[in-house]
């Protein structure tokens, strides 16, 4: 797997979870607030649990934190705003248990308010510490938004995960999400002055050298510099984020998540994974009230089967992908092409 | 690969692979020319009315090539000749530039494969405008449910990786099976002349209000057998749900309502 061309100035650490044999970190975003992200992430997270993994959930959401909440953990003393105001260094210390065997979180309550969201070298530092931690997977529970603090936990992390559900409002909210991580991405990347002014212009969708679209920046990137051009395709290539569609009730809303998928390969030239859909289901926000994720408080609900399909498929899809590395294949990816391969044209 | 509107072929303007077979080619088709659609959720927000509008136009043409087999040869033929050109980027756009391509008529061969845009085979009916008109051309029919199935693979593998349900098969797990072929209430309901009231209640499991269950049974059966499962796998488990609950809830008078709601 590439580290993804990161370049001096944004010294995100590379995605190292596969080699190092640490834990695979997964960041579930979404932009909008209340489209199920934490809902998926403690899912997720116990659903991995219970398939035996080891899993720590992290709330980096320090102004909304509710993670702990979800899974019927009472406000936690230690929290991740000891390692941010620099009272604890040691994250292992943060880590609490919850109720549920094989799971524990790093919850996001604050002593105090107004605790600023780390800064950037501090987040740097965190990220690198998180890929330390004794577990399987790491899932990195997102704040709404789409503030650098944000996009930095869903850059590096080695799955991406953006939950949506079948309203305007979300995909909205969805692509905004995905356009800040696209072009947060390219600007690490770009090591050149010239070119990352380029993905700032860009940035500004009214911006006066008509640049509206991924590709009339890559081309004005290539006239700057053919080198950056090269960095600006891997940085985008190296960026595959996963899609899950929350809240399904049709099938028109299971079609939602292809639909993305092609407006983001169209339009964005991203390839983004549809990692799957969870039904509308009354039982989640009865869990929701029982501060239990769905899967163990109505493990045979529709809602859990199909949160433990995604938690499965994840779980398959990182064995798989070992499985390559083992043998020594050429840049195993955690996710393999789902559809069948394209020839090269 | 990153490629623009103008970089792509036909097949990656449907985003099929280049052996797709043709039943892949029209499911393919109704997915991505519904993403494109004016008021299309997935598209709306991000691409503006005329650049939406061209985006459909390319997909059409795509699928008119791709579904005609005499086209579809012809324009593998320029595919391969492209691709085999000593073109340093083996790529038949180098040089024109994305404003340039779309004025040439919205696809990036109208150059290159001159041969392509001369007399196509007239389309049989009008090409379907939407997911809905694509489906209103090609009724569901019973027999031909397996292959109907408007999502592409992928999704199926997801479906089996859950398949650790047994034997027993439930409302939910119906309705799971249902969304994952990508059929609405009404589709079922027009395939199968089940009432759709009668298929919500068999979804969601309301036994008190479903009928006899001689009607369950063979609704069940209709069912399964639309979405390709065999139906005497589900309608048994699923009758024997159904009996199940009304044993444990007598409600002293003969369960079920009367047919016809």
């Amino acid at each position: 797997m590439s580290p993804g061309p990161v370049g001096q100035g944004g010294a995100l650490p590379g995605r190292a979870g596969l080699r190092s044999g640490g834990p695979r970190l997964l960041a579930v975003g979404g932009g909008k607030g209340g489209v199920g992200k934490t809902m998926l992430a403690v899912n997720l997270a116990a659903a991995m649990a219970r398939a035996g993994q080891r899993v720590i959930a992290v709330d980096t959401d320090l102004e909304g934190a509710n993670l702990h909440t979800a899974l019927g953990v009472p406000a936690p003393r230690t929290s991740l705003a000891e390692f941010v105001a620099r009272r604890e260094l040691d994250l292992e210390r943060l880590v609490v248990d919850t109720p549920i065997a094989g799971l524990r979180i790093i919850a996001g309550t604050q002593s105090h308010l107004g605790l600023a969201q780390p800064r950037h070298f501090r987040r740097v530092e965190l990220l690198a510490k998180l890929r330390k931690l004794p577990a399987d997977w790491v899932l990195v529970d997102l704040g709404a938004g789409t503030h650098s603090s944000v996009m930095d936990y869903f850059l590096v992390g080695d799955d991406g995960v953006l939950v949506l559900t079948p309203e305007p409002t979300s995909v909205e909210n969805a692509y905004a999400f995905l356009r800040a991580a696209f072009y947060r991405r390219l600007r690490l990347a770009m090591t050149g002055e010239t070119t990352r002014k380029l993905v700032n212009q860009a940035m500004d969708q009214g911006n006066e050298r008509g640049i509206r679209t991924p590709f009339d920046l890559l081309r004005a990137v290539r006239e700057s510099s053919a080198t950056e051009g090269e960095r600006f395709v891997a940085a985008v290539q190296g960026f595959r984020p996963r899609l899950v569609v929350n809240e399904v009730r049709t099938a028109e809303d299971v079609r939602l998540g292809f639909a993305v998928r092609s407006v983001c390969r169209k339009y964005f030239g991203l390839e983004a994974e549809y990692l799957g859909y969870v039904n509308h289901d009354d039982a989640v926000s009865e869990a929701i009230r029982a501060r239990q994720p769905v899967v163990v408080s109505h493990p045979q609900s529709d809602a859990s089967v199909y949160l433990t399909r995604i938690a499965r498929k994840l779980i398959d899809d990182r064995a798989r992908s070992r499985e390559l590395a083992g043998r020594g294949r050429h840049a195993p990816r955690a996710h393999a092409p789902a559809a069948a391969p394209r020839p090269p044209l | 690969m990153m490629k623009s509107l103008a970089e792509l072929d036909h097949y990656e303007v449907l985003e099929v692979a280049r052996g797709a077979r043709r039943e892949d080619i029209e499911r393919a088709f109704a997915l991505v020319r519904g993403a494109y659609e004016g008021d299309a959720l997935a598209a709306y927000s991000v691409i503006p009315p005329d650049e939406a509008k061209l985006w459909r136009e390319r997909i059409d043409e795509a699928f008119r090539v791709l579904s005609d087999p005499a086209a579809r040869s012809a324009y593998d033929d320029v595919l391969d000749a492209a691709a085999a050109a000593p073109d340093d980027e083996q790529d038949p756009f180098a040089g024109m530039d994305g404003s340039e391509a779309a004025e040439a008529g919205g696809s990036g061969f109208a150059e290159a494969a001159p041969a392509l845009r001369a007399p196509l085979p007239a389309a049989p009916d009008a090409p379907p405008s939407s997911l809905a008109a694509a489906h209103a051309a090609r009724p569901l029919r019973v027999e031909e449910s397996a292959t109907e199935r408007a999502l592409p693979r992928e999704l199926e593998a997801f479906e089996e990786s859950g398949e650790d349900e047994g034997a027993e098969w439930t409302g939910p797990r119906l309705r799971r099976a249902r969304l994952l072929r990508g059929l609405e209430i009404a589709d079922v309901a027009t395939a199968t002349k089940v009432n759709p009231t009668y298929l919500r209640f068999l979804e969601e499991e309301r036994f008190d209000d479903l009928p006899a269950v001689v009607y369950v049974r063979g609704f069940v059966a209709a069912y399964a057998r639309l979405l390709g499962i065999d139906p005497t796998r589900v309608a048994p488990s699923y009758v024997a749900r159904c009996e199940e609950h009304r044993r444990a809830t007598p409600r002293g008078r003969s369960h079920g309502r009367p047919i016809g709601l």
